[in-house]
């Protein structure tokens, strides 16, 4: 039986953590939680999940910041990040990618194309 | 015992009748060292007794003119002091034995065959026990004097003092100031309750100040007593609890304090006056300050009020001139509307004059180009001056820095005024204007502006008049002239405001030359080389006919009405209107427009709540956000402000001139409109679809993100309520934006977009436009939720 491949989750919206968690885990990856940046950026550098997805603004540290900061470490470049945008805000996947941030995906996140956005990324 | 060792005049008297026995008594007793005197009977020994008192006495009982007794009471009823003694008897008369000691005697020594032998050792015992006893009275004795000075340290302490006990309340003791203070007898206070002390109705107040005090947390407290003749005296309390006598007592020192809390009350009364006097002149400065505002007010709705049917006249002449009318009819309509302009320019003269006067006129401070200001400046004044046949030339020293910072309106006005004004009274040659840098730093600018003239002049003793309000040099002037007379003290007044003077060079018949000052700030990098054009009527015409927008006009003035739609059918423009501001969003409701042109007052719902509901219900443009424009007849600062926070995009002033309303059309009418576009149909309150689509169509997926959404929501709005009280605009930000965000993902588009409205105004800090929102989205909530549950 394969592993489980390792989804790091950083979001500050428990409720949305918690949809997030409970559809992905229904595609058998495991979710780790992250309730803001500096968690994210914490347990990046403990648990070195297979893929970061991670809410552009949080408190503490925000994930463009947070990116940057993983991106920065050479085990960390490694890790691709998926950086949630708001749809108003048209600047934040520049942002985002400045950061070093892998994709980006606009919420409300339309499930139908994430999944297979997750799973090309972890092939 | 010292005293005898330093052989001092202690001696042992012996009395006895037998002088043998006395020889050899004395003899037995010299290793003491005392002197020994003799006395044969009892008379002779009183007399020596009379005189001095001896260390010891050895006294025989049987005396031959009395026996020992006799002689101990006669010493007493002498008063003479009975010095220690032993009394030496017979043997065997042990009844007087006991007799003698209980007459005091030291001990008694029995004539027996040992007695010489005990003699030594029982005086010596009798010494020493008498010395124990003399120091014991002497200790005593200081003891009683000690308590004696404590007792009247005690009595006449300049406190009174009660002594209680701890559990009863009972007083033990008193001192004379607590029989003064409370006017009762020392009597009457031993073993009364000290709460009695107290009024009655603070019982419970003492009872709880005397247990603090027993328990010891306070050693101190004001309280009120009870005299007995009724009247009542402030007093503070010391209290501290002893040990006498393996009882706990409570000794409570009580200081009068009436005069001081009476000082203090008195105090507080003149205190509680200047308070009272404080608030009356606050009052008063309130009144005032609400009376001026009132002024203020009175005034700007006056200008409001005359300025609408004004706007009419004037835009309606105006439209009747682009009619074809006969000579005499396009003469007639011409003097209308100069006539309108006149007046329109007058009032807004009374209006400046009056804010300025109320000081409630604050300048603006913004970027501008002093080139772009002469050239609109001079594009009218020439005009005037070219009706005239005069020539107005307008020069700028190569000096002057082109970007400014300041009110640029203002300065505007002011040369207006003076260059207005020199075109008025000027017939033959012409009008100059020339600006020049008079002082120069790298961040401000002192610029001189000059306008001259080659008109009448004024004579010299009306110079100093001038600038007076309400004044023209010559009355017979304003009935040629025309004017109110302000525009000058307007123009004197802004001068200042700006940091500068005005000033004015004449002489009658010779022209004048007027000048005035102004400090600005000077900005850093280049002017904007392309030069401006300003269109002309003709140019205007017809200018937006290519666009198929559609453009609704809010406002309740028939007249004002028609006015914007016919300068908007002028512009090649298709508008339709409506009156109010519930009108406004019926009819979003139904047709797509592309822009909005707004009256901010109107009945019904004005247009800034208008404008926010807009926003809040999401109204979409061709373009994004759907473009409104106020029309505001308000000359008083801040409305641009709150058209501006009420979500509106641009403001035009009333009454609107075609110009005003081309630059704003220009700025924020969408270049392409779709006329295919289907209605802006406002956002959904719940994008059923939607959300059922992005969550995969997984039914209990949907419904738990649903009951998630809806559980979670009321707590982060009251979260963000919190925020703004507590004035957190960052918190507030970040909440906002997760309510925006939760929103999107149900699909809660109306939700999302107050929300977001929200986060923005959070996010640049502005607390007030938050809480303005705060009802909008509990409201939209609400509505979604009956919509999801639906």
């Amino acid at each position: 039986m394969p592993k489980k491949q390792v989804i790091l989750i950083a979001e500050d919206d428990a409720e949305a953590l918690d949809t997030m968690q409970g559809i992905l885990e229904a595609r058998d990856y495991k979710v780790l939680r992250a309730a803001d940046g500096l968690e994210a950026v914490q347990m990046t550098k403990a648990q070195a999940p297979g893929l970061i997805i991670m809410d552009i603004m949080m408190p503490r540290l925000d994930g463009v910041e947070a990116c940057r900061m993983i991106k920065s470490t050479p085990e960390g470049k490694k890790i691709p990040i998926l950086m949630l945008t708001a749809k108003e805000q048209v600047g934040d996947a520049d942002k985002a990618f400045e950061a070093g941030a892998d994709e980006y995906v606009q919420k409300p996140i339309d499930w139908n194309k994430l999944l297979p956005q997750i799973k090309k990324i972890l092939e | 015992m010292t005293d005898k060792k330093k052989g001092n005049r202690g001696f042992i008297l012996i009395v006895d009748d037998d002088s043998g026995i006395c020889e050899l008594e004395a003899q037995r007793l010299k290793p003491l060292g005392l002197g020994i005197r003799l006395a044969a009977s009892a008379e002779e020994a009183a007399d020596i007794l009379k005189a001095e008192t001896p260390e010891l006495m050895l006294l025989d009982y049987s005396l031959p003119d009395a026996n020992a007794l006799e002689l101990l009471n006669r010493l007493r009823e002498d008063a003479i002091e009975v010095p220690p003694f032993l009394i030496v008897t017979g043997r065997g008369d042990e009844t007087v034995a006991v007799e003698v000691m209980k007459s005091g005697a030291s001990d008694y020594i029995i004539k027996n065959t040992d007695f010489l032998e005990n003699l030594l050792p029982a005086t010596r015992k009798a010494l020493e026990k008498s010395a124990l006893l003399r120091e014991l009275e002497a200790t005593q004795a200081a003891l009683r004097d000690s308590e004696a000075k404590q007792r009247a340290l005690f009595e006449d302490a300049n406190v009174a003092i009660f002594i209680a006990d701890t559990e009863t309340k009972k007083i033990l003791d008193v001192n004379n100031l607590a029989v003064t203070m409370t006017g009762r007898t020392r009597e009457e206070l031993t073993g009364m309750n000290m709460a009695l002390l107290h009024p009655q109705e603070q019982s419970e107040y003492y009872e709880r100040q005397f247990r603090e005090h027993v328990e010891g947390k306070h050693a101190s407290s004001d309280s009120v007593i009870v005299r007995k003749d009724g009247t009542r005296i402030h007093v503070q309390i010391n209290a501290t609890v002893l040990k006498i006598g393996g009882r706990n007592v409570i000794q409570e020192l009580f200081t009068d304090i009436t005069e001081r809390k009476r000082a203090a009350m008195a105090l507080l009364k003149t205190n509680l006056k200047l308070e009272a006097s404080m608030r009356r002149a606050n009052e008063l400065a309130a009144q005032a300050e609400l009376a001026n505002n009132a002024k203020s007010e009175f005034l700007a709705n006056m200008s409001h009020e005359i300025r609408t049917p004004l706007n009419g006249i004037i835009g309606m002449t105006g439209m009747l001139l682009d009619t074809k009318l006969d000579r005499d009819q396009w003469r007639y309509a011409e003097i209308v509307r100069a006539s309108g302009e006149t007046l329109l320019s007058l009032i807004n003269d009374i209006l400046d004059f009056s804010k300025i006067d109320a000081g409630k006129l604050d300048l603006e401070t913004i970027d501008f180009e002093l080139s772009r200001l002469l050239d609109d400046f001079s594009a009218v004044l020439s005009v005037q001056a070219r009706a005239k046949g005069l020539e107005l030339s307008c020069a700028v020293d190569p000096n002057v820095p082109k970007l400014l910072r300041g009110d640029p309106g203002r300065l505007h006005q002011i040369l207006t005024n003076l260059t207005g004004n020199a075109v008025k009274f000027t017939t033959v040659g012409g009008v100059s204007v020339r600006v020049s840098a008079v002082e120069k730093s790298e961040n401000e600018v002192l610029l001189r502006f000059v306008v001259r003239d080659t008109g009448i002049g004024i004579p010299k003793d009306k110079i100093g008049m001038i600038f007076e309000k309400f004044c023209q040099a010559d009355a017979s002037v304003s009935r040629q002239y025309g004017g109110t007379g302000l525009g000058l003290a307007i123009s004197k007044q802004l001068a200042e405001l700006m940091g500068g003077e005005i000033g004015v060079e004449s002489e009658a018949g010779q022209g004048s030359e007027f000048w005035f000052t102004a400090r600005l700030g000077v900005r850093a990098g280049e002017a904007e080389t392309k030069p401006r054009l300003v269109k002309t009527d003709k140019q205007i015409t017809g200018l937006f006919a290519g666009r198929k927008a559609r453009i609704l006009v809010a406002e309740d003035n028939i007249t004002n009405q028609q006015v914007a739609l016919g300068i908007l059918k002028k512009l090649g423009l298709h508008a339709e209107a409506v009156a109010n501001g519930t009108e406004v969003l019926k009819a979003l409701e139904i047709i797509p427009y592309d822009l909005v042109l707004m009256d901010v007052q109107m009945p019904v719902m004005d247009g800034l709540e208008a404008a926010r509901r807009i926003r809040e219900q999401g109204f979409a443009g061709a373009d994004g956000e759907l473009p409104i424009i106020a029309m505001t007849a308000h000359a008083m600062r801040g409305d641009r402000e709150r058209c501006l926070e009420a979500g509106m995009n641009d403001y035009v002033s009333k009454p609107v001139s075609p110009h005003a309303l081309v630059e704003a059309l220009e700025k924020w009418l969408p270049k392409e409109v779709n006329p295919e576009r289907e209605r802006t149909k406002p956002a959904p309150v719940f994008d059923r679809a939607g959300m059922t689509a992005r969550l995969m169509n997984d039914e209990a997926l949907i419904r738990k993100v649903g009951a998630g959404f809806l559980e979670d929501i009321p707590r982060r709005i009251s979260a963000l309520r919190g925020s703004v009280a507590a004035g957190d605009a960052k918190a507030a930000e970040l909440q906002a934006h997760t309510i925006k965000a939760a929103s999107a993902n149900v699909g809660g588009e109306r939700l999302r977009a107050v929300a977001f409205e929200m986060e923005k105004a959070a996010k640049s800090g502005d607390l007030e436009a938050v809480k303005t929102h705060l009802a909008g989205l509990e409201a939209q909530f609400e509505r979604l939720k009956q919509a999801m549950l639906k």
